[in-house]
């Protein structure tokens, strides 16, 4: 990484090098920390670790992988501080998504209308923490396989394994009706 | 593996252009073929855009300050907002209390009816019924004592109904008349001067001071002498002053004149 001079909150050609990823980190940091708000400080942390950073990546592609980096560690320490594991978010947790792997999915009766934001949101809010992470990165914050599997700090084929599984997952969950009945348990009476 | 050599993960990935060029290109030929194929790819595909168009636009400007002291202002904001809304409380409150109707002369007038029909079946002379309470237990209020000018102390009873908390004080005087000093608790309630209240029935002065309304009834007392004794117990009262010789003189002037009770 070759050193960029120090950014600082005054520097404004810094500030301006991070504003074009603001949605992209903060539709990321919606998704890690659950809310709004803690999404926003988690933004806001993260633009400010990198204006204070002593050096910063000249290339375009590593900067926004670099700022990525920065908010990810930004969520992990705060979920220390918070005695909090990354990954066990709020939410409906799902399962793998395991059973017929590598087969294709039958997606004839998916319609379009099934992709709309809420269906979206409410479907990444449903597979697992490892899953979303790796669909975010890819396909909201645009990432390759590779930045992806670097950032992550996992083998490309797991990233490639990851994202198949996640879609699939995504794909089964907004198949399903929208209005679920509820879970009733039933408790037997004491006479 | 399908039939036409192309699985899910593949698929995905020539979705996201990670295939090298030559497998790339023998999927793209696959999908020409395969109407199925192509459906995968474009659920694929619209489905990558929808995540791509999952999140909202960051929200206002960027602060640049430390989290801790972006979450301390919030939680400043929230504390300041609660005290707000509990001062608003405490002064709706003490609005509401301020302007609650007293509890009335109605109800200052059962009293005395109840007191003094139970009094009348009392042979002349006997003791009161019951006493359950001292002039002591007069804290919110204070009653003079007006045993000075011959008005027979006949009891202090407690009171609470309809919402109304205080007391009854009755006294009788030498020319049978019955005469009923009720105090309610009003906390907060401005001061009230000394009014004359007339329903027809009922003949009676109330004032309020320092969080008490007074109702002096005596329905069939002499109202000259009735509204002597009303001046002097409601400076009293306001004075918080036991009987001093100037109040004596004129109750017993007013005694003196006044005609006896029906």
């Amino acid at each position: 990484m070759k050193g960029r001079p120090p950014a600082h909150p005054g520097d404004i050609p810094a500030l301006s090098c991070i504003e074009p990823h603001l949605d992209r980190l903060f539709g990321y940091a919606l998704h890690l920390a659950g809310g709004a708000d803690d999404a926003r400080d988690l933004v806001q942390t993260c633009a400010l670790k990198a204006l204070s950073a002593k050096s910063a990546p000249d290339d375009a592609a590593a900067y926004r992988s670099w700022l990525f980096r920065i908010l990810r560690n930004a969520w992990i320490d705060e979920c220390r501080r918070r005695r909090r594991h990354p990954t066990s978010w709020e939410g409906l947790g799902d399962d793998d998504g395991q059973g017929n792997e590598s087969g294709l999915l039958d997606v004839s009766h998916i319609e379009q209308r099934l992709f709309n934001r809420l269906a979206v949101s409410e479907a990444l809010a449903r597979i697992t923490p490892d899953h979303r992470e790796v669909l975010l990165l890819v396909d909201l914050a645009g990432f390759s396989y590779q930045e992806t599997a670097a950032l992550l700090e996992v083998p490309v084929g797991t990233v490639m394994s990851r994202i198949s599984r996640a879609r699939r997952r995504m794909l089964q969950i907004m198949e399903e009706p929208a209005v679920r009945p509820l879970r009733l348990r039933l408790v037997r009476r004491k006479r | 593996m399908n039939a036409s050599g192309t699985d899910w993960e593949r698929l995905n990935a020539y979705v996201d252009g990670e295939l090298p060029p030559d497998e790339a290109a023998a999927i793209a030929e696959a999908i020409a073929r395969d109407p199925a194929l192509a459906r995968q790819v474009a659920t694929i595909s619209s489905l990558k855009a929808a995540v791509n168009d999952s999140a909202p636009p960051y929200p206002g400007q960027l602060q640049l300050r430390p989290a801790h002291s972006r979450r301390m202002r919030r939680r400043v904001t929230a504390l300041v907002v609660a005290a707000l809304l509990l001062v608003l409380l405490g002064v709706a409150g003490w609005f509401a209390e301020l302007h609650r109707a007293p509890p009335g002369i109605d109800l200052a007038g059962e009293l005395h009816r109840e007191w003094a029909g139970a009094r009348s079946q009392t042979p002349p002379g006997a003791a009161a019924a019951s006493r359950p309470v001292g002039l002591e237990a007069l804290r919110f209020a204070y009653v003079p004592d007006l045993t000075q000018v011959a008005l027979e102390f006949d009891g202090v009873r407690r009171i609470s109904a309809r919402g109304s908390r205080g007391l009854h004080v009755g006294y009788l005087g030498p020319k049978g008349c019955a005469v009923s000093l009720v105090v309610f608790e009003h906390p907060g309630r401005r001061e009230q001067p000394l009014t004359a209240l007339d329903t027809g029935q009922l003949r009676a002065w109330s004032w309020t001071t320092g969080g008490a309304s007074f109702y002096l009834l005596a329905p069939t007392m002499d109202p000259t002498r009735l509204a002597s004794i009303a001046k002097v117990v409601q400076r009293l009262t306001r004075a918080r002053l036991p009987l001093d010789n100037e109040a004596v003189l004129a109750l017993d002037q007013g005694r003196s004149n006044a005609a006896p009770c029906a």
